[in-house]
């Protein structure tokens, strides 16, 4: 069995040459949609970005997390989380309601809103190529080693080992690892990550749990409402039919 | 009615025409040339004013279950004249969401797609198969009319064997798809705006689709006066307004409870547009019919009934749609706007849904058992007149 | 500001919909003038609606001046709900002078008949013939005659109209209510298929006697 893949990305190391930009268009056949890959957004034909921050140059891509939130939310399950780590869609599921757009809390998939027969966009962790025993394309073509593409336990002892060796240079956060229950994509940084445009704040806890822990409470609601309605129909109905008699009792004593 | 009666114009029906006719093209243009050509939708605000009416038209449904369940399980038979247009208002708003989902869905052609692909981990699932349970439970409930009205006994008596279990039936999926339109946004708390985001939104969305249900039928109630030349049953009315009084506090006091305890308080005091718009919310859907309701002769006087109606209808609109665009457009970082066709597809919905009540209440009973004898159809006059017998 | 757009629409529809009753001067459910009935034995509790524009005479008709001057005629609710479903019968013709007092048409309840007198002097203009196509149509836009009158609003006659008529009309009413008192002659049989919590008597077909209907003519018909 595979391994579960992911990848890390050091900002520290990023020069910010947009090959891993270059490569993902290429791999996936995707058109151009802006001269200046810098200023460059995700969209159904970008998958990937390199955004400016300064000095700093920071990767923008689907974390492929653990538990993730558009797999959950899908109503026909277009989203899986593959043995190879990636999330994956299924255009010819989808009925287009875009609730995983609604719902991730990286704000990845993009849509194709400008077709009839519109899909989901985002990155497969290059899913063909890894199955093939390939690294993925952006992995491949960055050539500072800003991306690196590996087991997960690997990258996360990389992360790990960076920090340590390097408390001036990182701020001490693996972001990816614990963000939302945690994912396949990790990105370390020198400053604080709200900084670089990403999501700061999210809960450590998977998003689906926050919708299962509502979702929990059905079968009691059903059980418990079911025997209350059929309860109080019984009991109203006793109730109306003794107030009845009553009256028709007390008639009986005035005649 | 004849022919030249239908064709006379007047204002309304002039209006409706023109809107029904943008309406249509709209329809045309939004499945030739894809949502991107017919909306102001974006990647970060994929759900816009569409999705919004859908909350809207489920939650002002709402009565179709609380009557129904008042009536036939509670067994309180004052309620009973309006348990059939609480119905049929459930059904048809519920026909008007389902087919404003499929207009708004990317792929309308696949919305057969979650009766076999399930995915049971979905609150969307969830809603589907809700949905589609309690509109079949509509056409249960209703179906005793339409059988009424062609005098087919036998059916009649075979659904009123079942009609409790149905009736029970509808109340809980009622109360699961209308919480659950909450529960979709249980999985954005970095989205949604801490105003609106609670882990007690599912509760929310329940109590206050009941309020609102029940106002719906009372505002509808003098919409159906004016078209059809009908008396106000105040009585009932009345009654239902006090009902929703008690919703209307219940449902102040959870939200009470829920800013005291997940602290939310200080955020009251952030000067902001959301902050502003949760004001107005509170104030219109809460406190101002809350004050209103509250006294016995503002529930019994028809004017007063009246806006006491709207102003909770208006305090849910904002309610609901400031969940799902207002408290999303900070973390979205778009202004969303609805387009000119999204507005013109969902007004030309609205009418149809109006014309489609007026036709149904033409041709079938559907009032048939209000008491209120001066503008009683001639047959019905007949059995309940007063009489000078000796 | 969606938020704030949708609530405009629905405020903007409402709004619209006052102005256009306004125009066709109509009023809307929530602005009219309404009696409610209730308390009564005999009477259901019910409401009972007076247009603004409606003039009620003493003898229960209702009469209603539109713009050219002419005034339509028509049975008031209070007939209509303590009598049900009377058939009116013309015997006027177009062109007819009538004086004040004389009889203008005449009701069929079973088989007897109520005479309606007129209010005003005036000729007969025009008689409805179909006014018993009464779907979804109130009493008052279900006239019977046409006349043109000129003394129509002089002072000899007594007419109500506004909340003078909503009060006159629950006098009425409570009369009724007496009146069905003493004209039946077993109340306890009456008593007994009301409704539950309700006032209707259900189920007894309208037999109106001689006496009755003699009675009631005098009581609640004459000017």
């Amino acid at each position: 069995m595979l391994k579960e893949k992911g990848l890390l990305f050091d900002v520290t190391m990023c020069v910010g040459c947009g090959s891993c930009y270059k490569a993902c268009k290429e791999q996936n056949k995707l058109p151009q949609t802006n001269k200046d890959f810098l200023k460059d957004h995700l969209s159904e034909n970008t998958y990937t970005v390199v955004e400016q921050y300064g000095d700093n140059y920071a990767r923008k891509l689907c974390m492929h997390c653990d538990e993730p939130s558009c797999a959950s939310v899908c109503p026909v399950g277009a989203f899986k989380k593959s043995d190879t780590g990636a999330v994956l869609y299924d255009g010819d599921k989808c009925i287009g309601c875009r609730y995983c757009m609604q719902a991730c809390p990286h704000k990845v998939p993009r849509y194709e809103w400008e077709k009839t027969q519109p899909r989901v966009r985002k990155c497969t962790l290059c899913h063909d190529r890894v199955k093939a025993g390939k690294l993925t394309a952006c992995a491949e073509a960055c050539p500072t080693e800003a991306t690196l593409f590996g087991n997960m336990d690997d990258l996360i002892a990389v992360a790990k080992k960076r920090l340590k060796e390097n408390p001036g240079k990182y701020y001490q956060h693996i972001y990816g690892l614990e963000e939302a229950g945690g994912g396949h994509v990790l990105i370390l940084s020198p400053v604080p990550f709200e900084q670089l445009g990403y999501t700061a704040k999210l809960p450590k806890e998977s998003m689906p749990s926050l919708t299962m822990k509502a979702m929990e409470k059905i079968p009691p609601v059903v059980a418990v409402g079911g025997v209350f309605l059929t309860g109080m129909y019984w009991l109203t109905k006793r109730k109306n039919e003794i107030a009845r008699e009553e009256k028709k009792s007390n008639k009986g004593i005035k005649v | 009615m004849k022919l030249s009666e239908i064709l006379k114009p007047t204002f309304w029906k002039v209006v409706s025409v023109i809107i029904v006719t943008v309406g249509l093209y709209s329809t045309y243009f939004r499945f030739t040339r894809g949502l991107g050509a017919s909306t102001n939708l974006y990647d970060t605000v994929p759900w816009g004013l569409w999705i919004g009416f859908d909350f809207l038209g489920v939650g002002l449904a709402a009565a179709g279950f609380t009557i129904a369940a008042t009536v036939h399980i509670f067994h309180m038979h004052k309620f009973e004249p309006i348990v059939r247009p609480a119905i049929l208002t459930a059904f048809i708003g519920y026909s008007l969401v389902a087919t404003l989902l499929i207009v708004d869905l990317g792929r309308p052609e696949n919305f057969w797609h979650p009766l076999v692909m399930w995915n049971i981990h979905s609150v969307m699932f969830e809603i589907t198969w809700c949905i589609i349970c309690y509109t079949t439970v509509l056409v249960l409930e209703f179906a005793p009319v339409v059988l009424e009205k062609f005098n087919l006994k036998a059916p009649i008596k075979l659904l009123k064997k079942f009609s409790i279990p149905v009736v029970i039936a509808g109340v809980l999926f009622s109360t699961l798809h209308q919480s659950s339109f909450g529960s979709l946004y249980l999985i954005v708390p970095g989205r949604l705006h801490p105003l609106w985001y609670s882990p007690l939104l599912p509760v929310h969305f329940y109590i206050s689709c009941i309020g609102v249900g029940l106002s719906m039928i009372i505002f509808e109630s003098y919409l159906i006066a004016r078209a059809f030349n009908r008396g106000l049953n105040m009585n009932i009315l009345s009654g239902a307004a006090f009902a929703v009084l008690i919703d209307l506090i219940i449902g102040f006091l959870l939200k009470v409870f829920d800013f005291i305890s997940t602290g939310k308080l200080a955020l009251l005091t952030v000067p902001s547009k959301e902050t502003y718009l949760f004001y107005l919310e509170i104030l219109i859907g809460t406190f101002i019919p809350i004050f209103l309701l509250s006294q016995k002769k503002v529930r019994e006087d028809r004017k007063w009934l009246y806006f006491s109606a709207i102003f909770v209808i208006a305090g849910f609109m904002l309610n609901r749609l400031n969940v799902c665009t207002t408290g999303l457009e900070r973390s979205a970082g778009y202004t969303y706007f609805p387009s000119f066709d999204e507005v013109s597809i969902t007004l030309m919905l609205v009418v149809l849904a109006m014309f489609a009540f007026r036709l149904v209440v033409k041709f079938f009973p559907v009032f048939e058992e209000e008491p209120i004898l001066h503008s009683k159809q001639n047959n019905v006059l007949e059995t309940k007149q007063i009489i000078l017998s000796e | 500001m969606v938020a704030l757009f949708v609530l405009a629409l629905f405020i903007l529809f409402i709004a619209m919909d006052f102005i256009v009753l306004k125009v066709q001067g109509k009023t809307h459910p929530a602005f009219e003038k309404v009696l409610s009935i209730s308390g009564l034995s005999y009477v259901p509790e019910m409401e009972i609606k007076v247009p603004d524009d409606i003039v009620l005479s003493k003898g229960h008709l209702w009469m209603k001046k539109n713009k050219s001057g002419l005034v339509k005629l028509g049975v008031d609710d209070f007939v209509n709900t303590a009598l049900g479903n009377i058939s009116i019968q013309n015997n006027l013709s177009v062109g007819k002078e009538l004086k004040r007092g004389e009889v203008i048409f005449e009701g069929k309840v079973g088989n007897k008949k109520l005479k309606f007198h007129s209010p005003v002097n005036g000729v007969v203009r025009s008689i409805n013939s179909n006014s018993h196509d009464r779907e979804y149509s109130d009493s008052y836009s279900n006239w019977n005659v046409e006349l043109s009158s000129k003394d129509f609003a002089s002072g000899n006659v007594t007419y109500f109209s506004g909340s003078e008529a909503l009060n006159w009309l629950r006098q009425e009413f409570t009369k009724l209510d007496d009146f069905l008192k003493l004209h039946s002659a077993m109340p306890e049989l009456v008593g007994a298929t009301m409704y539950d919590g309700g006032k209707m008597v259900e189920g007894v077909k309208a037999g109106l006697n001689d006496k009755a209907a003699e009675d009631f003519e005098k009581e609640f018909l004459s000017l």
